[in-house]
C-alpha cells in the first residue's frame, strides 16, 4: 500500500531490535522498513525514524557515541529540526542524546547523558518491567506520546546506562521535557528502587527533544506490543487485563506498547 | 591501617589491538579529520592508595589476583611511575587522557571488595586512559589543543571520548595526577 506512512527503523551494527520495532509499526497501520546504517540514502522520503534498541558499535567508547558520528544520522538530525517523529528506544535514546538531538535545546549540542544504573545498593545491568505515565505537558503535543492512556503502562527495560543525567542548571528545564515518568503500578510517584530502576533524574524514563516530535524513552514498547509479552502475574490495571484474556484473545490483542506506534500512526494521519 | 599512604597507578591494556580504539579511531578521522590523531590507545588505568610501606610489587599482585582486573591470557599490566612514558613508544607527540564517570560505582565495588579481601586499599580509582599520538613536527601545545578538542563531546561533530554531562575529562599532564 503506497498511500502508508512510511517509517524508517535504522539498524547499525549491534542493533537488536529492528524486526520487532518494524513489527510494532506495521501492525499500527504503517509501512516499516529496516535500513542499514551504511544506506543512508534510503532514508529519503521516510515520515518518521525509529533507532532501535540493542548494542550499537558494541557500545564501544560509550553506549550510543559511536552511532551518533555516523553520516546517516546527519538526514535523521536535519529530518528532525523540522518536526519530523524520531523515536530512540534504549541504546537508540542513548543515540539520541549523544547526538544532541534531545533535548536539544541548543540545537546539535550534547546537553544530556545516560549514565550508569545507580541506586542506593545496586548497580550494573537490569532487566525488569517497571511502570510508567506520560506527562501530559509533553505528551499532547508527541506523536508517540500522544495515545497514551493517562493511567500507568507496564514497560520492560534492559539497561546498564539508563539514568537521565543533566547539569544542575538544567535541570529545571528539563521538568518541562519528561516525556515519560516511572511511577509505582498505581500510578503514584516513584520513590527511588524498584519503581524508579536506575536512579534516574526527575524520574524520567523519556525524554522529548527537538520541538516535541523526537523522544529518547528507555522502555522498550516494541516487547510491550501485544498483550502476551506482558508477564502473568504483572501487577497493575494491565495485568489484571491480560489475566481476563483467553488464550485466543491473548495472541491478538494488543498490549501497552502499541499505543506509542499508534500515536505515530494516528500523528501521521492514519487512524492506527 | 597507617596514615601516610603512597599511591601506585596500574595500566591495563589488551594484549590484541583494541577494537575500542580503532572504532574510536575511525570515528575521530570521519568527524574531526584536521585534529585526530595519527594513533590512538587505550588502557584501563588503576590507581591504589596503599599504606607507605607497601611495595609496588605487592600492589601490582593484589591487582594481578583478579581475572577481573587482569586477565593474563589476553591483558597486559603495567606499573606506571610518573608519566606515559612506560606506555608510549617514541616517534610521536602522545597526550593522555583520562575518562572518569562523575559517579563511579565500578571503583566503588572494587574497593569494597579489596577491602573485604584484606588488603589494607585506603583509596581506589578507576578510569579510562587515552593515549593520543600525534605526528612528531606537532608541538606540544598544539598536540594538547587538538586532544583536548577529540576528547570532550560537544555535538555531533565535535570529541568522542568523553560526555561531559555524565563524565570528567582531564587532558595533558593533569591527567596522571593521581585522583584519589
Amino acid at each position: 500500500m503506497a498511500d502508508r506512512p512510511r517509517v524508517a527503523v535504522l539498524q547499525f551494527p549491534g542493533s537488536n531490535c529492528e524486526r520487532e520495532t518494524a513489527a510494532a509499526a506495521e501492525a499500527a497501520g504503517m509501512e516499516a522498513e529496516v535500513v542499514r546504517w551504511n544506506l543512508p540514502e534510503r532514508l529519503a522520503g521516510a515520515d518518521a525514524f525509529v533507532l532501535p534498541g540493542g548494542f550499537s558499535f558494541q557500545d564501544r567508547v560509550r553506549a550510543g557515541a559511536v552511532a551518533a558520528k555516523e553520516r546517516i544520522m546527519d538526514p535523521v538530525a536535519e529530518a528532525a529540526s523540522s518536526g519530523t517523529p524520531v523515536l530512540g528506544i534504549c541504546n537508540g535514546a542513548q543515540i539520541l542524546l549523544e547526538s544532541g538531538l534531545v533535548p536539544g535545546w541548543k540545537s546539535g549540542t550534547v546537553q544530556a547523558a545516560l549514565g550508569s544504573n545507580m541506586v542506593h545498593g545496586r548497580s550494573g545491568y537490569l532487566s525488569a518491567w517497571v511502570h510508567v505515565r506520560p506527562d501530559p505537558r509533553a505528551a499532547e503535543a508527541c506523536p508517540w506520546l500522544c495515545a497514551l492512556e493517562d493511567g500507568p503502562l507496564p514497560l520492560p527495560i534492559a539497561h546498564a546506562e539508563g539514568r537521565f543525567l543533566l547539569d544542575g542548571e538544567d535541570m529545571e528545564r528539563a521538568e518541562g521535557c519528561r516525556g515519560l515518568l516511572y511511577c509505582r503500578p498505581d500510578g503514584a510517584e516513584a520513590e527511588g528502587f524498584p519503581h524508579n530502576p536506575n536512579g534516574s533524574s526527575l524520574n524520567m524514563a523519556a525524554m522529548v527533544g527537538s520541538g516535541g516530535t523526537a523522544l529518547a524513552m528507555m522502555p522498550h514498547p516494541e516487547r510491550a506490543a501485544w498483550m502476551w509479552q506482558l508477564p502473568p502475574a504483572l501487577p497493575g490495571e494491565w495485568g489484571g487485563r491480560r489475566r481476563k484474556l483467553s488464550p485466543e484473545e491473548l495472541l491478538c490483542s494488543p498490549g501497552p506498547g502499541m499505543l506509542f506506534f499508534r500515536g505515530l500512526s494516528r500523528w501521521l494521519g492514519v487512524g492506527g | 591501617m597507617s596514615k601516610t599512604t603512597t599511591l601506585f597507578t596500574a595500566a591495563v591494556e589488551l594484549k590484541a589491538v583494541d577494537p575500542e580504539a580503532v572504532t574510536a579511531l575511525q570515528a575521530l578521522r570521519e568527524t574531526m579529520p584536521r585534529r585526530a590523531p595519527a594513533e590512538l590507545r587505550r588502557y584501563v588505568l588503576w590507581q591504589v592508595s596503599m599504606p607507605e610501606e607497601t611495595g609496588a610489587s605487592e600492589a601490582e599482585a593484589m591487582l594481578r589476583r583478579y581475572e577481573d582486573i587482569v586477565n593474563p591470557n589476553k591483558h597486559r599490566l603495567i606499573m606506571l611511575e610518573g608519566g606515559v612514558e612506560g606506555l608510549a613508544g617514541d616517534g610521536l607527540q602522545w597526550v593522555p587522557v583520562r575518562v572518569h564517570n562523575v559517579d563511579d560505582t565500578v571503583s566503588e565495588s572494587w574497593l569494597s571488595l579489596l577491602s573485604g579481601a584484606g588488603y589494607p586499599v585506603a583509596g581506589l580509582d578507576v578510569s579510562v586512559l587515552w593515549l593520543l599520538g600525534y605526528p612528531p613536527h606537532t608541538s606540544p601545545e598544539s598536540a594538547v589543543d587538538m586532544a583536548g578538542a577529540a576528547a570532550v563531546t560537544r555535538s555531533r561533530r565535535e570529541g568522542l571520548l568523553g560526555n561531559p554531562v555524565s563524565q570528567r575529562v582531564t587532558v595533558g599532564d593533569a591527567a596522571l595526577r593521581g585522583a584519589l
